[in-house]
């Protein structure tokens, strides 16, 4: 047996190891995995995608390669058994309209732009149900909610649709019985994966809701229709309400990021290229001149050609946040401590007058630029965290890029292209 | 109450601190218990939210009581671990979820009910009675089937199993036997050593899965020494006896640091099974927590991890040379394609407590073993056994409607006579008599290529 540094008796070995399994980790260890590698992902828990609506907002990627980083994740998602779609490289979408995105519906009512929907919302693309400016065309939607939800207000949903669109807009709540209990969302999709359940239910919404449903183009239901059986439910639903049926993104606990978890996960796992080491927090890491040699929890190593920090913003817990000074960044993972995107973060946030925020790489790749808050791990032009001289196998993925909002397609892209240099650096030794 | 102490595989922020809990209920969607059972309050309410009331909700009132946990359901807690891994605050929720477990166990309770209890707290005590039967059950068995199976379901309602559960046929070979009759010490020597813990399901009921662990560690060239051993502790945390866990626990402790200091110290300790192996890894260093325990902790490891880490150069090179020997390695020597056993992998609970991934997956899948059907991402779940509570009257239904999901996507698998592989006995009984698919240990796959 190899001693490492850290000290610790136990050590695995990998091609790759990933750190963090939010949306980036797990795209990270896809992307990896695909290229060949065997890949142990070390991460807590389920990170950011708590608390993520399922939605991949933003403009369309302007290179090449963010475009073959989104394409991957799409294909991928179809291997999963949850689609993606609604750019150029979704499916079912073609041609100009495809490269603008859908513009979905969102829980506070107001149509959100997206570059990727999950496929249980594309059903709420605004085209489908908001009027198409003909008179004789009445459109509209009905938005349903259940009594036993009651962070999902329905009338108010409604309302604001109708005033964001001026689409014609009803609102009805179906109970969905004592089973639901005090009503969480995840619990009840699990209400909605137990087929004898959803056959009442269906009885009992189509008898509620049946002759007015057909009376509107689409018919919105909150994004809790199972996290396993969410494509056949929707299918049922669909017929017997005689409409088009979809869910509306909403956040949290999140079904649409729980349910991606899952789905991710198990492909992965299924796949036979990776490992989950869940409940695991890395606290150290094990370095030899310019490369890192493994990674450790306190009671194994991980030792690895290479390795992905996917540890996520503060949401996710992987950025450290001492006290004493809101906003700086420490790494838990020892020796690969990276720089701050700024030197000096939090004054940008507090204080007025603060000086302009430099504007950093993850940032800049999407189009984007944020002004009044940034920070992030400073990267180069291989996303091996700065500075020059670090571990030349260690790759930034995900939130730790920066960025003032949960940015998925961020964390696609960034995923993708750390997932994939991990893998290079396996074969060729170093990068 | 259960104040944890910080062993080496918590993390400084994985103690079981009530108020680091933000009640996200994320926990409650991971618990496998919550979701199907009304009565049960669910591990937020059960840990964080009970524990902080102990004291009661202000100074000078009374706080909760064996009463209150009762009536919240403490009793139905499976000690899964699942909302462990769900905690993204990183509160070691079952930790305290068996506080109020242990409280609700201070009521009184029949005599009957208090026997089942005590005999399934106690596998150890359990073993050794059915060591004792297993002659006269044998001779019965063989005698009259049916006599036998009679027999054996007086036995069960008599210590309070549920009617439709029935004990395991007796085995015919003790381990402890086989193992003596199999050992080859001229071969072995200055070979690494490995303690092998055996657990009690394998000491007792079914001694194929550590007959199976011993050739498949052989073959990766390790000789393999049992421990001198009591039971892990497991069952008794899942009734919610504390004090009888940390009594083998601490033994456990003595034994294994003994064995493993007369072989030279620092001696891998693998368990084929994973709530043994959580036992000893992660619940010694929390309930007894001195040095020697957080010693042997830090030296266990499963034994899908083992073989799928350290051992696993060695293991292929078995198996390569089983290649060059005929065959392709995984196919039984002589067998045609039409003899392929198809099999499933399920992953048991304490498994993914664990954090080792699904280590005999990718070992199978690194092997190429063929026949690998999928009961998809529905079957990645609990099958609601939860450790021994399903086998008993009141826990009975309970077990099967926590595990209606993932049982229904194995159901679909029966068509195809496939066979369930899980670490787990507790899984494999429930996945077995709940679906009537055959089950086994991954590790028997491995060693049935590995020993024609």
């Amino acid at each position: 047996m190899i001693a490492v540094k850290t000290g610790v008796l136990r050590v695995v070995d990998y091609d790759v190891v990933v750190i963090g399994s939010g949306l980036a980790g797990l795209v990270a260890a896809a992307a990896a995995a695909a290229a060949g590698a065997r890949v142990g992902v070390v991460a807590e828990s389920f990170g950011g995608l708590a608390m993520w609506s399922g939605l991949v907002s933003g403009e369309v990627p302007a290179g090449d390669e963010e475009l073959d980083a989104v394409r991957f994740f799409v294909e991928f998602g179809v291997r999963c058994g949850l689609e993606y779609g609604g750019c150029g490289g979704g499916r079912g979408e073609e041609g100009e309209a495809a490269r603008k995105g859908m513009e979905v519906l969102s829980v506070s009512g107001r149509p959100v732009r997206c570059l990727l929907a999950p496929e249980t919302a594309w059903a709420g693309d605004l085209r489908n149900w908001a009027s198409s400016g003909t008179e004789a065309d009445d459109g509209g939607l009905l938005v349903v909610g259940f009594t036993e939800l009651e962070d999902y207000p329905a009338a108010v949903i409604a309302g604001q649709a109708a005033a964001e669109t001026g689409a014609r807009t009803a609102h009805r709540t179906v109970s969905l019985g004592r089973a639901a209990g005090r009503g969480l969302g995840v619990r009840i999709a699990g209400l909605f994966d137990d087929p004898a359940w959803f056959e009442g239910f269906l009885e009992t919404s189509c008898r509620v809701l049946g002759r007015e449903a057909r009376r509107f183009r689409a018919v919105a239901l909150p994004p809790v229709l199972g996290l396993f059986r969410f494509r056949s439910n929707l299918e049922a639903l669909r017929g017997s309400l005689g409409t088009a049926v979809f869910e509306l993104p909403a956040v949290p606990p999140s079904v649409p990021g729980m349910r991606f978890w899952r789905l991710w996960r198990w492909r992965l796992e299924a796949d036979g290229r990776t490992s989950f080491h869940l409940g695991r927090r890395v606290i150290e890491a094990d370095t030899d001149g310019d490369r890192c040699l493994a990674v450790s929890d306190g009671l194994t190593a991980y030792r690895a050609a290479a390795f992905v920090l996917a540890t996520g913003g503060v949401a996710g817990r992987g950025l450290e946040v001492p006290p004493e000074a809101f906003f700086r960044l420490s790494e838990p993972t020892g020796a690969l401590r990276p720089e701050q995107a700024r030197g000096d973060g939090g004054s940008a946030r507090t204080e007025e007058g603060a000086a302009p925020v430099e504007p950093i790489f993850g940032l800049e790749t999407c189009g984007r630029r944020t002004d009044w808050l940034s920070w992030g791990v400073r990267v180069d032009d291989f996303w091996r965290p700065c500075p020059a001289g670090g571990p030349v196998n260690v790759f930034v993925a995900g939130w730790q890029l920066g960025g003032p909002e949960p940015d998925a397609l961020l964390s696609i892209t960034s995923g993708w292209r750390a997932g994939k240099a991990a893998a290079d650096c396996r074969e060729e030794g170093t990068l | 109450m259960s104040a944890g102490v910080r062993g080496p595989a918590l993390s400084e922020d994985r103690l079981p601190l009530p108020d680091s809990c933000l009640g996200c209920s994320s926990c409650v969607l991971a618990c496998p218990v919550a979701s199907s059972d009304g009565r049960f309050a669910g591990p937020k309410v059960l840990g964080p939210a009970f524990e902080r009331l102990l004291g009661g909700p202000w100074p000078g009132e009374p706080g909760l009581g064996p009463r209150d946990a009762e009536e919240l359901g403490a009793d139905l807690c499976l000690q899964c671990h699942q909302c462990d891994l769900a905690c993204p605050a990183g509160v070691r929720v079952s930790s305290l979820t068996r506080g109020a477990k242990a409280l609700a166990r201070r009521l009184p309770k029949s005599a009957h009910r208090r026997l089942t209890d005590d005999l399934l707290a106690d596998q150890e005590l359990f073993g050794r009675i059915a060591a004792v039967v297993r002659w006269p059950r044998s001779l019965l068995h063989g005698v009259s089937p049916w006599l036998g199976r009679a027999v054996d379901g007086f036995a069960g309602r008599l210590v309070g199993l549920h009617p439709r559960r029935r004990f395991p046929r007796p085995p015919r070979q003790s381990f402890r036997a086989w193992f003596e009759a199999t050992r080859r010490p001229r071969e072995e020597r200055g070979r690494q050593p490995v303690i092998l813990f055996v657990g009690c399901h394998g000491r007792f009921h079914d001694p194929a899965v550590p007959r199976a662990a011993v050739v498949a560690l052989r073959s990766a060239g390790y000789r393999v020494v049992p421990a001198q051993e009591v039971c892990c502790g497991s069952p008794a945390l899942s009734v919610g006896d504390e004090r009888r866990a940390r009594r083998s626990l601490e033994a456990n402790a003595r034994l294994l640091d003994h064995l493993s200091g007369r072989l030279g110290g620092g001696v891998p300790i693998v368990s084929p099974c994973p709530s043994c192996s959580l036992s000893l890894r992660d619940l010694l260093p929390e309930l007894v927590g001195d040095r020697r325990a957080r010693a042997v902790a830090a030296a266990v490891w499963d034994l899908g991890e083992f073989l799928a880490g350290p051992a696993r150069a060695d293991l292929e090179r078995a198996f390569d040379r089983r290649r060059h020997r005929g065959g392709d390695g995984v196919t039984p020597a002589g067998a045609d394609k039409a003899t392929v056993i198809s099999w499933t992998y399920h992953t048991s609970c304490h498994l993914r407590a664990l954090g080792v991934g699904k280590p005999f997956l990718m070992l199978l899948s690194s092997l190429e073993a063929p026949g690998r059907l999928d009961a998809g991402p529905a079957a990645d779940g609990c099958c609601g056994m939860g450790g021994l509570s399903g086998l008993t009257r009141e826990g009975h239904d309970l077990s099967l409607a926590a595990g209606a999901r993932v049982l229904e996507a194995y159901r679909s698998l029966a068509p195809a006579g496939a066979v369930v592989l899980s670490d787990c006995p507790a899984c494999r009984w429930q996945i077995a008599e709940a679906t009537g698919l055959k089950t086994a240990h991954p590790v028997e796959l491995l060693a049935a290529r590995l020993a024609t």
